[in-house]
C-alpha cells in the first residue's frame, strides 16, 4: 500500500520497509515526534518564521481576527499572536527541558541515596510524601512570589514539585535491583559500591527516568502556561505561551483568537510530548505502565 | 475413533479429529492435530506427554476457553452425550461450564480470587447454574466442602484463599467443579504444584468421587506415575497428535510407540538388585519439536532410535489392535513394519 | 483495628510536620528582607520596622516556628495583612465552592473513568481500546483554560445553557447551584478522568491475566459478572489510590479553574494574597489544602481492607 509506488526489489524499498514496519507498531511515537520535531524547530528558527516583532506594538490593528497578515490575529495591545507564539516557544520548550532535567538529576540522586541508606530514607520519604501533599500550582506559586520572578525561578519553582515522583521511581528501582540474585551474589563476592552502582543500579534507571522526564517536561509546560495565565510566572515582558494567553484573558468574549489559538498550539505541543513519552514507555519496557 | 469394547456403556464425551490451530504473524501452529478419543461414565482417562504437546489445549478445546483471537477449534466434533460443543456459541457453552463439565487448573495457590471468599466461590456455581437461592448455595457449598474432606467446613467456608494451604486450595477447586454434578471432570495436572503426600490425597480424592459419583475424569499430567496409580485407560499426546492409547496395565505392560517406550524407560525405579543395575537414568535424546507449519513426516522421528526413511516422508496413522491403538511404522519391537 | 488507625495517625504527622516547616519557610527564604517582600517595594524604613515588629521576624527562627505551630494548633492561623481579618475566617467564607467543585469532580471522574478503563482493558488491543487510549492523552495534554474557554462559549454564549461565571451556593437552591457547578467541574475532570482511565486500564490488564479468572470463566461466569465483582475487586486498591494521589492536582487545576469562571473559592484568595504579599493567607491555605488531601489519602488507606482482606490490621 504505501510502499506502492516503490518497485517491488528496489533497495529502496528493502531498506524503507522495516521503518514503516517499525512506524505502524509505535504509531504515536512517531506522529508525537514529527510534531515536536517542527515545534522545536519552528523555535530554533523563530526570526526567519516569524511575521512580526514579537514586541512591536501596532496601536491601529488591536484585537484583530486572523487574516492573511496576522496568523493568529492581533492581541489587545496591537502585537501579532503568531510572532509571540513562535518567539514564546523558545521560552516555554526551555522551561520544559529545564524542569525536566532539573527534576531528573535531584530527583535520580536523592532516589539513589533514600533507596541505599535506610536511615536516610525514612527522613526522605516523609520529606517527599510533605512536598507531594501541597498541590503542585500552589508550591511552585507560592516559591516565585518569594523570590524576584525571572526563567530560572520559575524552573525551579516547578520542578520542585515534581521531584517527589522522580525520587520515588529511582527508590523503587535500586530497592528492586538490590534484591536481585545476581546484584546479591556481585556482593557477595566483594564487588565495590561504585561498580554496584554503575553496573547493577543505574542501566535499570534509564529507562524508566527517560520515560518520566517527557512527562514531567509536559507537565512543566503545562505549568508554566498556568502560572503565566494567574499572572504569577514569568514576568509579562518576555512572551511564553502562558503570557501570550493571559493577555487575552479579558476580551476573551469579543477576541476568542488571542486565547484559543495559543492554547491549541500549547496542547498540541504538550499532547506530542506526552505521546513521545508513551512511545518511549512501551517501546523501552511496557510493563512500566503500570506505575506511570 | 471410540473403542468399541463389547457391553461398555456408550462414550460420555467423544473427541472425534480435532484440529485447534494458532495464527500468528510468523504462521500456524498446529498445537492440537487430528486428536480423537473418548471418555465413559465413571472412567478416568490419563492423557498424558510433554510440556507443549496440545494436551492442555485439548482441554481447553472441550471447554471452549481457547485463547482468542489468536487460537481456534478449525475442524473436528467435541461431542458431549451425542450433542456437538464445538458450533455453540459463547452462551450456550457457558451454561454447560461448572455445570455438566468443569475443569481443575494446575496452579492452586493462584487459581482462586483472594477478595472473595470460599464459600462464596463455590455457591457461586450453584447460583449461576441452578434455580436456587443464596442461604440453600451456601449450605451446599459447606456439604461441598465436607465432601472433599476439608475438616471444619462450615468455618472454612467464610475463610479466604491465602489463609488455606495448597492442597486445600486445590480441594476447594475440587469442590468448586463438583458443585453442580458435572458428569465430566477436566484435571489438568492438579497435583504437579503440590508436593508428593498431598499428591498421593488428592489423587486418592478424585478415585474416591469416581468410583462415589461416577464422575468421569480426564486426568493431564506428564507423570506416569500418577497415570499408574489412578487411571483406567491412557492416551499418550506428542507434539499434537496422539499417538498411543490402552488400558492402563496394557500400556504399561506392553509399550508399543518407541515414545511410551522411552518415557517408561526414563523413569526412575528403585531397584532391589545391586548398584550396577541401577546405573544413569534413560533418556529420549533430543527436544519437542516446534508445531509451526510442521512436515509431513512422523513427529518423533528426530528423537526416535528406530527411525527409517519412512518415517521421515509420511506420517503413520493410527492402527487398532483391540483396545490398544498405536501411530507408528515400526511398532512394539520395531521389527516389523506396519504398512498403512 | 484501632491501632492500626492510630499508627496511620501517627504516620501523618511527619508529612503535616514537613509541610509546616516548608510553609512557614517560604517567608524566609527570600533572598532580601523578609519584611521587604512584605512592605513592597515603597515602604519606607518605618513601615519595615513595624512589620518586623508585628510579626516578630527578629527573633530567632525556630522561636519564631515554634510559637507559629503552637498558634495554629490553637486553630489560629493568623491575621491577614490586608484587611486584619483572621485568616481562619477568611478561608471559612470561600473554601464551600473549592471543597463542592473539588469533590464534584472525583465524583465524575470515577463515574466516567473506571468504566472506561475497564472497557479499554477487556477490549484492549482493538480500536475501543486505541480511541479511549487516545481521548485519554489527549484530555490530559489539554490546558484547562481552553478546556473551559471552549465549554463557556459552547454552552453558556452560543447555546444559553449554562451561567458564564459565578458560583451559587446550595442555599440559593439546587438547580442554580448545579448549572454553576457543571462548567467548572467538567472543564478540570478532563484530566483527573484521563488519569484515572488509564490506571484503571493497567491495573485491569494485569489483574485480567491472572489464573483465577480463567477459573471463573471456566466455571461459566458471564462477561459482565467476571469484571465487575472478580476483576475490579482486585483493581480497587491501585485505582483508589491513584483517586487519593490525584487530588494534589485537582486541587491545583480547581485554582486555575476560578480564575477562568470567576468563582470565589480559595485558590482566588490565595492569588489575590500572593499580589499583596498577604503572607499569613498564603500559609493558611497551603496548610489547609495539603491538610485535606493527607486526610483523604489516610481515609483511602483505611478503605482499603474493604477491598482486599489480606489487608489485615
Amino acid at each position: 500500500m504505501t510502499l506502492a509506488f516503490v518497485a517491488p526489489s528496489s533497495p529502496l524499498r528493502r531498506r524503507l520497509a522495516p521503518i514503516l514496519r517499525w512506524t505502524r507498531r509505535y504509531p504515536a511515537f512517531v506522529v508525537g515526534s514529527l510534531v515536536f520535531s517542527a515545534v522545536v524547530l519552528a523555535s530554533i528558527f523563530a526570526p526567519l518564521i516569524a511575521t512580526h516583532d514579537p514586541v512591536a506594538i501596532y496601536p491601529t490593528e488591536r484585537l484583530r481576527p486572523p487574516s492573511d497578515t496576522w496568523l493568529f490575529g492581533s492581541d489587545p495591545f496591537g502585537r501579532d499572536v503568531y510572532s509571540r507564539v513562535i518567539w514564546g516557544g523558545r521560552v516555554s520548550l526551555a522551561v520544559g527541558v529545564g524542569v525536566a532535567v532539573l527534576a531528573t538529576v535531584l530527583g535520580l540522586l536523592i532516589g539513589l541515596i533514600a533507596g541505599f541508606s535506610r536511615a536516610a530514607d525514612a527522613v526522605l520519604m516523609r520529606i517527599m510524601d510533605g512536598v507531594m501533599a501541597i498541590p503542585g500550582i500552589l508550591l511552585a506559586i507560592a516559591l516565585v512570589a518569594v523570590t524576584r520572578p525571572s526563567v530560572g525561578t520559575v524552573v525551579v519553582a516547578i520542578a520542585i514539585p515534581e521531584i517527589p515522583r522522580v525520587v520515588r521511581l529511582v527508590r523503587s528501582v535500586v530497592l528492586s535491583a538490590r534484591e536481585l540474585p545476581y546484584v546479591d551474589a556481585a556482593r557477595s563476592t566483594g564487588t565495590r559500591f561504585p561498580m554496584l552502582l554503575a553496573r547493577h543500579v543505574l542501566p535499570n534507571t534509564i529507562a524508566p527516568l527517560v520515560v518520566q522526564a517527557s512527562f514531567v517536561c509536559a507537565s512543566a509546560i503545562l505549568s508554566e502556561a498556568y502560572l503565566s495565565f494567574l499572572g504569577l510566572g514569568i514576568p509579562p515582558t518576555i512572551p511564553t505561551w502562558g503570557s501570550v494567553i493571559s493577555e487575552g484573558r479579558n476580551v476573551v468574549q469579543m477576541a476568542f483568537w488571542v486565547v484559543l489559538c495559543p492554547s491549541v498550539f500549547l496542547g498540541a505541543t504538550v499532547l506530542s510530548i506526552n505521546l513521545i513519552g508513551d512511545g518511549l514507555r512501551d517501546m523501552l519496557d511496557p510493563r512500566l505502565s503500570r506505575s506511570i | 475413533m471410540a473403542m468399541a469394547v463389547a457391553g461398555a456403556a456408550p462414550p460420555l464425551l467423544e473427541v472425534a479429529n480435532l484440529c485447534t490451530y494458532f495464527h500468528n504473524l510468523d504462521g500456524t501452529v498446529r498445537a492440537v492435530d487430528d486428536v480423537s478419543y473418548s471418555v465413559r461414565a465413571g472412567e478416568m482417562l490419563g492423557v498424558v506427554g510433554e510440556s507443549g504437546c496440545g494436551k492442555s489445549i485439548t482441554a481447553l478445546s472441550i471447554m471452549g476457553l481457547v485463547p482468542r483471537p489468536a487460537g481456534r477449534i478449525v475442524s473436528g466434533e467435541i461431542r458431549l452425550m451425542g450433542r456437538d460443543l464445538v458450533p455453540l456459541g459463547e452462551a450456550e457453552m457457558r451454561r454447560i461450564r461448572g455445570n455438566d463439565i468443569s475443569m481443575i487448573f494446575q496452579e492452586p495457590m493462584t487459581a482462586l480470587n483472594p477478595v472473595l471468599t470460599i464459600g462464596y466461590q463455590i455457591a457461586e456455581t450453584l447460583v449461576l447454574h441452578r434455580e436456587i437461592d443464596r442461604r440453600s448455595a451456601r449450605l451446599r457449598a459447606i456439604e461441598m466442602l465436607e465432601l472433599v474432606q476439608i475438616p471444619d467446613a462450615a468455618r472454612r467456608a467464610g475463610q479466604y484463599p491465602h489463609e488455606l494451604s495448597g492442597g486445600m486450595r486445590q480441594r476447594v477447586m475440587i469442590a468448586i467443579a463438583l458443585a453442580c454434578d458435572p458428569k465430566l471432570l477436566i484435571a489438568d495436572e492438579p497435583t504437579t504444584a503440590l508436593d508428593v503426600t498431598v499428591q498421593a490425597q488428592i489423587l486418592g480424592l478424585l478415585r474416591d468421587l469416581r468410583d462415589r459419583l461416577g464422575t468421569a475424569i480426564v486426568l493431564i499430567t506428564h507423570d506416569l506415575g500418577v497415570v499408574a496409580q489412578s487411571c483406567d485407560r491412557v492416551v499418550v499426546m506428542y507434539a499434537g497428535r496422539k499417538i498411543e492409547e490402552a488400558p492402563v496395565d496394557e500400556l504399561f505392560r506392553r509399550p508399543l510407540h518407541p515414545y511410551t517406550r522411552g518415557l517408561l524407560a526414563s523413569m526412575p525405579r528403585i531397584s532391589h538388585g545391586s548398584a550396577a543395575h541401577r546405573g544413569r537414568l534413560a533418556e529420549i535424546p533430543g527436544t519437542v519439536p516446534h508445531l509451526l507449519d510442521p512436515p509431513a513426516a512422523c513427529r518423533f522421528a528426530p528423537r526416535c532410535p528406530r527411525a527409517q526413511d519412512v518415517c521421515r516422508s509420511s506420517e503413520p496413522a493410527l492402527r487398532h489392535d483391540g483396545g490398544h491403538s498405536v501411530a507408528c511404522f515400526f511398532p512394539g519391537d520395531g521389527v516389523q513394519e506396519i504398512r498403512q | 483495628m484501632l491501632g492500626y488507625i492510630l499508627r496511620r495517625l501517627l504516620a501523618t504527622i511527619p508529612v503535616m510536620g514537613t509541610v509546616a516547616v516548608i510553609v512557614f519557610m517560604l517567608l524566609h527564604l527570600t533572598p532580601g528582607d523578609p519584611a521587604a517582600l512584605i512592605g513592597g517595594d515603597l515602604a519606607s524604613a518605618e513601615d519595615l520596622r513595624l512589620i518586623r515588629e508585628r510579626l516578630g521576624l527578629e527573633r530567632p527562627l525556630v522561636e519564631q516556628f515554634g510559637s507559629w505551630i503552637w498558634q495554629i494548633l490553637h486553630g489560629d492561623l493568623g491575621t491577614s495583612l490586608f484587611t486584619q481579618l483572621p485568616v481562619s475566617q477568611l478561608i471559612l467564607q470561600r473554601i464551600e465552592p473549592t471543597l463542592v467543585i473539588g469533590l464534584t469532580i472525583m465524583i465524575i471522574a470515577v463515574v466516567v473513568a473506571v468504566p472506561l478503563g475497564v472497557v479499554a482493558a477487556w477490549k484492549a488491543g482493538t480500536w475501543v481500546d486505541q480511541t479511549i487510549m487516545t481521548l485519554a492523552v489527549v484530555a490530559f495534554s489539554m490546558p484547562i483554560f481552553l478546556i473551559g474557554y471552549l465549554l463557556i462559549f459552547t454552552f453558556a454564549v452560543d447555546l444559553k445553557w449554562l451561567p458564564v461565571r459565578g458560583y451559587a451556593s446550595i442555599a440559593s437552591g439546587p438547580v442554580k447551584f448545579l448549572q454553576h457547578i457543571v462548567l467548572p467541574s467538567v472543564t478540570v475532570s478532563f484530566v483527573y478522568i484521563a488519569l484515572l482511565t488509564r490506571m484503571t486500564r493497567a491495573t485491569m490488564l494485569e489483574v485480567l491475566n491472572q489464573d483465577y479468572i480463567r477459573t471463573a470463566r471456566a466455571k461459566g461466569v458471564a462477561t459482565p459478572r467476571l469484571l465487575a465483582l472478580h476483576a475490579l475487586k482486585n483493581a480497587a486498591v491501585p485505582i483508589v489510590t491513584t483517586v487519593g494521589v490525584g487530588l494534589s492536582s485537582v486541587l491545583g487545576g480547581v485554582v486555575v479553574t476560578e480564575t477562568v469562571f470567576a468563582i470565589p473559592g480559595i485558590g482566588r484568595l490565595m492569588i489575590d494574597a500572593i499580589v499583596r504579599s498577604d503572607f499569613p493567607i498564603i500559609q493558611g491555605v497551603i496548610l489547609i489544602l495539603s491538610a485535606l488531601y493527607v486526610l483523604i489519602n489516610l481515609l483511602i488507606d483505611l478503605s482499603y481492607s474493604l477491598f482486599d482482606p489480606r489487608i489485615r490490621y
